[in-house]
């Protein structure tokens, strides 16, 4: 018996290098296998109100944004709005699960976050609620700001009022509800591995750097300043790790056969291939991307 | 001699692992994670009825026999409680899904006919309900979706080559699934009749 197991076990296992890379990965995350729509999946809000039919104008627009920021500043949880003009054929319920699901919003573990989507020439809406946030915005809440804030609002036809009143709506109840404390301070720690990474690069480049026979310190420091700054850049992806993994690499190849032959390698001429690269990321109007929260299907739908 | 024995079981354990044997255990421990929040939902829904029961019943009393209905349907859905391990076997969960479909049915009798009072549809309380119960029926059906697609990614991994040895020699069988709840309604195609219908009145003017 003892020996049959051992053989079996062995037979399963002498080749399963071989057999598992051929076979088909298995689907570790259940978003992966999900047969919904190609063109809900594929949409990617870019910051917290979306008109795709042009109802609103760019200063209600910008008036909401303003608002919803400051509400994700304050309380951390994301409040989105995306405005479609056709469900098309799929259902209102898929079609806001999977905009919530797709873009993450709320922060992870805490799930608080909330999407407002209306089809507008289908007279459809929906507040599609994050896991973290059934028990301050419970359905019977959702749907009574549909049909007492939304409805009257989008039947005569002032769509900017309806969900303007809405927004308050949510907020408030969000406001009222004892979430952590919002995610800067998270974020700012995150930020330190990384720069403790980029220094680590910049090290190992820089000491590689100066072990070789390359004589002008220039070149040396440029090149190890360049290959540092494109390591960090596909390890890291981060702009300021960039800069200072470049910076580091730079001075520790100053160390090797050229050291005290020229002083032309000096700090002026730090090449200026870098300086495109600042203020891409953490600029903008508050809209980080979702920030990993998770939806059951809560919420309440509803019509005008 | 110790040591030797000791790094053979330390290359039968890497073995094990790579023969998918951990990966059985986590699609294992997902799909149980996934039935506990089909049950939840399901539990959620079970609740909300004696709620409903009660509003209707306070205006519409005399519709005793489907508000018999929902309860005894509620009754025998609260006698179905199955663990996960239940729920792999393709009769307890056909069970399963026959109770809560009764339910389901006895609940969207209740509301149509509840359409037929005014006064009920129009009182806050018994609307609060309805969207609860949207909402509720929504969640169960994402809860489903997520059920479905973990069985899948556990019977599929158990049954691909390598893995389907270890899958034997332990035992791990390919689980049950959700399935449609009226098969051979939809497999029937839908007549459609129009009923001489009476004009409905013109308004006077």
């Amino acid at each position: 018996m003892l020996r049959r197991l051992a053989l079996a076990l062995l037979l399963c296992c002498v080749g399963p290098v071989v057999a598992q890379a051929s076979a088909t990965p298995v689907p570790a995350s259940v978003e992966s296998v999900s047969a919904e729509p190609v063109s809900a999946e594929s949409v990617k809000l870019i910051q917290h109100v979306t008109d795709l039919t042009g109802t609103l104008t760019a200063e209600q627009i910008a008036q909401l944004e303003l608002q919803l920021t400051e509400l994700e500043k304050r309380k951390g949880s994301q409040v989105a709005v995306y405005m479609v003009a056709s469900l098309g054929n799929q259902s209102l319920e898929d079609y806001s699960l999977a905009i919530a699901e797709k873009n993450k919003l709320g922060r992870a573990k805490v799930d608080d976050g909330v999407l407002l989507f209306i089809a507008k020439d289908d007279r459809k809406v929906r507040i599609e609620v994050g896991y973290g946030l059934e028990g301050a915005i419970p359905d019977a809440k959702s749907g009574r700001i549909i049909r007492e804030y939304i409805a009257p609002n989008f039947r005569k036809g002032d769509y900017n009022q309806g969900i303007v009143d809405a927004v308050g709506a949510i907020s408030k109840l969000i406001e009222g509800e004892d979430l952590p404390a919002p995610l800067q301070d998270e974020r700012g720690q995150q930020q330190a591995p990384v720069g403790l990474f980029a220094i680590i690069i910049g090290f190992f480049v820089g000491l590689f750097a100066s072990a070789t026979r390359i004589k002008s310190a220039f070149l040396r420091r440029t090149g190890a300043g360049l290959i540092a700054a494109g390591l960090a850049f596909v390890m890291l992806t981060a702009v300021s790790s960039v800069f200072i993994a470049a910076f580091v690499a730079f001075l520790f190849s100053s160390a090797g056969p050229g050291r005290f032959s020229s002083g032309g390698g000096g700090w002026g001429s730090f090449p200026g291939g870098g300086s495109g690269w600042g203020g891409g990321s953490s600029g903008g109007g508050g809209w980080s991307g979702g920030g990993g929260g998770s939806f059951g299907g809560g919420g309440a739908s509803g019509g005008w | 001699m110790r040591l030797r024995s000791l790094l053979l079981l330390a290359l039968l354990a890497s073995l094990l692992s790579g023969c998918g044997y951990n990966t059985i255990q986590k699609l294992d421990e997902d799909v149980k994670a996934q039935w506990s929040e089909v049950l939840n939902q399901y539990q959620r829904r079970a609740d909300l009825v004696p709620n409903l029961v009660a509003t209707v019943k306070g205006f519409a009393a005399q519709e005793e026999r489907v508000l018999v209905e929902v309860t005894n349907a509620r009754a025998s859905v609260g006698k179905m409680n199955i663990t996960a391990d239940q729920a792999s076997d393709p009769e307890t969960l056909k069970k399963f899904q026959a109770a809560q479909g009764e339910l389901s049915g006895a609940l969207s009798r209740l509301l149509v006919v509840s359409e037929n009072y005014p006064e009920l549809k129009s009182n806050e309380n018994f609307r609060d309900l309805q969207v609860q119960l949207e909402g509720t029926e929504n969640r169960v059906t994402v809860a489903r979706n997520r059920y479905i697609q973990s069985v899948q990614a556990y019977n599929t991994h158990i049954r691909q080559f390598p893995v389907n040895l270890t899958a034997m020699m332990f035992g791990n069988k390919p689980k049950a699934n959700f399935s449609v709840e009226n098969e051979t309604q939809i497999s029937k195609a839908p007549t459609v009749e129009f009923a001489p219908v009476t004009p409905a009145p013109v308004p006077e003017k």
